[in-house]
């Protein structure tokens, strides 16, 4: 069983890149060294989905998550942190330690006991195919409703968004 | 005569049925099913006797379809017909019907059909059984519409494989009754032990008819691939089964497959990447020596080529400092994900039909996606180095990206819209070789949209007039102050190639990219020469758009910041949406060919004449007496 195959050997490094990386978002002391860790999460992640074959999502996860949501991230912290204090933004804390270990062990081992229970269905796709055009049809198709109300919402937010920022920059402006 | 025998054989059935329901006495009989192969607009002919003719019979397909690399599927599909003679009832194949067979959309696939037949012709009289009987063994292989080139190619590659991995080589031609002559069999394979020999005609994989090396995909149920094949001239079929246990994990060759990969990838970066760059400096240098007399960039070397090569071993030798920031491992990272993000974008550059490294489904999209890793590092440089420079330079530099990418996509969504795929090939491959099958001609639409996203591709990837990060008048170097020697080397060594990336897109986009003019893509696949020479036509018309920068860079001052996002948000993206709908507007109508040719020649040659009346103005001008050499860029 012990072949070696290029998807299994993706797997691992992809595997072990997330990991890596969100034990970097969780242990960090800087704030900034969170975000990093989370790129490297957002990247494993993606590489995930092009491993399942699901090309169109993988780049959507980057373009999204790393262009959009990380860059904000890094964004709020730069206007609302100095480098000092971002430094140690994210200590640990010294309180209840004990029990957020006993919960963490609790938690790992129900994970665990349910991964090695579980019968994992294994993919019978042989053929790669792409899946752009049929989540364009999906999306335009039978859930074009769900689709049109997502953009709405998009759309509320977007609003809610500039109303809010122009309110402050009046209340700055004011003399 | 005949019909007043059916119906008093219907009448007889009604009277029996009222003792026994079920089983009524088989008063028709079914024999075949003619054609065996149909596609949609077939009419399918049910082969029998004593059928009631002018009657309308519904009939039902029961049993399993074959599908290539899919498990079999067991489905009771209905169907209607009208019995035109005693002999015949004729369906009418239509699409649906198709679709129930073969799948929709993208999973449709050629599918053999095998199972039984119940053919019923409803009762005269209500509340009378049905006349039915059944025909055992029916097969019918349906062809799906034809499938998208990409999935097409996707699953011949995938039979090639499977073929490959049983140790058959296919024929290249395929005889026009279908299935698959071998021409060879490796000795000792899979295949030579299942007893298949060279100059077989495999007829069908595991109960699905062959037509095409697309469907030597093996249903993957069991732990043989079935086989039926004919040899010589006999007839007769013969059954052969392939263990293929080890199919499903790839074949250690994806290995070195990967490796080799990789090996390409890095010399693309080292023998492509670098010297475009260089040269890039080189030319933009000597270009910025003549239009603003900058002595210096012209003074080494015999052609004046040294001093960028001098520039670059400076930069290597050069002691490598790490200010005494707080964080001095962000100051690390960032130069490489700016790297990162940009060499990969050159993972999709189609330079030639072949000469492209991975024609990804989603290209255009992952080199958007891909970018946004240039975005997070110059952001993170300009944190980590801790200054203020440094640190307007990174928000400058992410703010400027991120809002220029919003109209920059819309743009590029309005070719894609027009294409109707994210893959680069396909969208060259919709454009032709002259100017006028370009998208930058097709219409005046295209042509400002090609000038948005030209323009906010400027501003992505920091070049004048919206070299905001880097303003040295404002921010020092921007991001980059903090870092010198190779880390310095690695932004700006990107920054260059990044020009050239969202060049060589441009000219993908919106010049037909490696299409020679007068020459079909099939004829220029033919010959190698004919592609190393769409390969030059491309990098002509990337450098092409390269010198546009460069000019573009020297000639016109830089914009202030505020003015640079208002400019994006207020006029940018009204614009690019504008151009969306008008696109949008342009599809629904999908003006005919000659409209087409007639639009495009005419884009073309006012956009000739454009040219002309610049040339000769610029010759006036320079044969003016006390020539002020100056050129307006506005023309």
């Amino acid at each position: 069983m012990a072949r070696v195959d290029i998807a299994g050997v993706a797997f691992v490094a992809l595997a072990l890149l997330t990991l890596g990386s969100a034990a970097i978002v969780a242990f960090a002391r800087s704030v900034m060294h969170s975000a990093a860790g989370l790129l490297g999460v957002l990247c494993g992640v993606a590489g995930f989905y092009a491993l399942l074959s699901a090309d169109f999502l993988a780049a959507v996860q980057l373009l999204v998550y790393v262009g959009g949501t990380l860059v904000v991230f890094l964004f709020a912290v730069m206007l609302t942190l100095t480098s000092a204090r971002a430094a140690s933004s994210n200590e640990p804390i010294a309180t209840g330690r004990r029990a957020a270990g006993w919960a963490t062990i609790a938690l790992a081992f129900a994970l665990v006991t349910i991964a090695l229970d579980t019968i994992w269905p294994l993919g019978e796709k042989l053929v790669q195919l792409p899946t752009t055009a049929k989540l364009g049809h999906a999306l335009l198709g039978p859930y074009a409703l769900p689709f049109e109300l997502l953009a709405l919402l998009l759309l509320a937010t977007t609003v809610g968004a500039l109303a809010i920022a122009r309110s402050a920059v009046k209340v700055g402006a004011e003399p | 005569m005949r019909l007043a025998l059916h119906v008093f054989a219907l009448v007889l059935v009604s009277l029996a049925s009222s003792c026994a329901r079920d089983a009524g006495p088989q008063l028709i009989e079914v024999l075949d099913l003619a054609p065996h192969e149909v596609e949609a607009g077939d009419r399918v002919e049910v082969l029998g006797a004593s059928f009631p003719q002018g009657k309308h019979a519904k009939m039902t397909f029961r049993g399993t379809l074959h599908r290539p690399g899919e498990k079999p599927e067991s489905a009771e599909i209905p169907a209607e017909g009208d019995a035109t003679s005693a002999t015949q009832i004729s369906i009418d194949f239509t699409e649906g019907l198709q679709q129930l067979f073969c799948g929709v959309g993208e999973g449709a696939a050629h599918t053999t059909f095998d199972g039984e037949l119940e053919v019923s012709f409803p009762a005269a009289t209500a509340g009378a059984p049905a006349v039915s009987t059944t025909l055992h063994a029916a097969t019918l292989d349906v062809r799906p519409p034809t499938p998208r080139r990409a999935v097409l190619d996707a699953r011949r590659t995938e039979g090639e494989r499977a073929l490959a991995y049983m140790g058959i080589r296919p024929a290249k031609t395929s005889p026009p009754s279908g299935g698959i002559v071998v021409e060879s069999v490796e000795p000792g394979s899979r295949a030579d032990k299942a007893g298949i020999q060279a100059n077989d005609l495999l007829t069908s994989l595991d109960k699905l008819r062959l037509t095409s090396l697309a469907d030597a995909i093996p249903a993957g149920a069991q732990l043989l691939a079935t086989f039926t094949l004919r040899r010589g001239t006999s007839p007769a079929e013969i059954t052969r089964e392939v263990h293929i246990e080890s199919y499903r994990g790839s074949p250690p060759a994806d290995l070195y497959g990967a490796a080799l990969l990789i090996a390409i990838a890095a010399a693309v970066i080292i023998f492509f990447m670098a010297p475009t760059a260089g040269a890039l400096t080189w030319v933009e240098r000597r270009v910025a020596g003549r239009m603003r007399s900058r002595a210096r960039a012209n003074e080494a070397g015999r052609r004046r080529a040294l001093t960028w090569r001098a520039d670059g071993i400076k930069m290597l030798l050069e002691k490598d400092v790490v200010p005494s920031a707080r964080d001095s491992r962000l100051f690390r990272l960032a130069p490489y994900l700016v790297f990162i993000g940009v060499s990969a974008s050159f993972v999709v550059m189609p330079f030639g039909q072949y000469l492209i490294a991975a024609d990804l489904d989603v290209g255009i999209l992952y080199v958007l996606a891909v970018t946004s890793l240039v975005t997070v590092g110059l952001l993170s440089g300009g944190w980590a180095a801790d200054n203020e420079y440094s640190l307007t330079g990174g928000i400058r530099a992410a703010g400027q990206i991120v809002s220029c990418q919003v109209p920059g996509a819309i743009a590029v969504a309005c070719i894609v819209m027009m294409t109707g795929s994210l893959r680069l090939q396909e969208i060259i491959h919709a454009q032709g070789g002259w100017p006028w099958e370009w998208f930058l001609f097709k219409n005046p639409v295209t042509f400002a949209t090609f000038c948005l996203l030209f323009t906010t591709a400027l501003a992505q990837v920091n070049r004048a007039p919206f070299e905001l990060p880097e303003a040295e008048s404002e921010a020092a170097a921007g991001y980059a102050t903090g870092y010198v020697g190779v880390r310095y080397l690695f932004f700006f060594f990107a920054e260059w190639a990044n020009v050239f990336v969202m060049c060589g897109i441009a000219a993908a986009l919106f010049m037909g990219g490696w299409q020679v003019p007068g020459l079909s893509t099939g004829a220029q696949e033919a010959h190698f020469g004919l592609q190393l020479v769409g390969a030059l036509v491309f990098l002509a018309k990337a450098w092409m758009l390269l010198a546009l920068v460069i000019w573009i860079r020297l000639t016109w001052p830089r914009v202030r910041v505020e003015r640079m996002m208002a400019l994006c948000w207020k006029r940018f993206v009204p614009m690019a949406f504008a151009a969306f709908a008008l696109c949008a507007g342009w599809v629904v109508w999908s003006p005919g060919r000659t409209a087409q040719t007639v639009m495009g020649v005419g884009m073309f040659a006012v956009f000739c004449v454009a040219l002309a009346r610049f040339a000769q103005r610029v010759r006036y001008n320079l044969h003016a007496p006390q020539a002020d050499a100056r050129l307006n860029p506005f023309l």
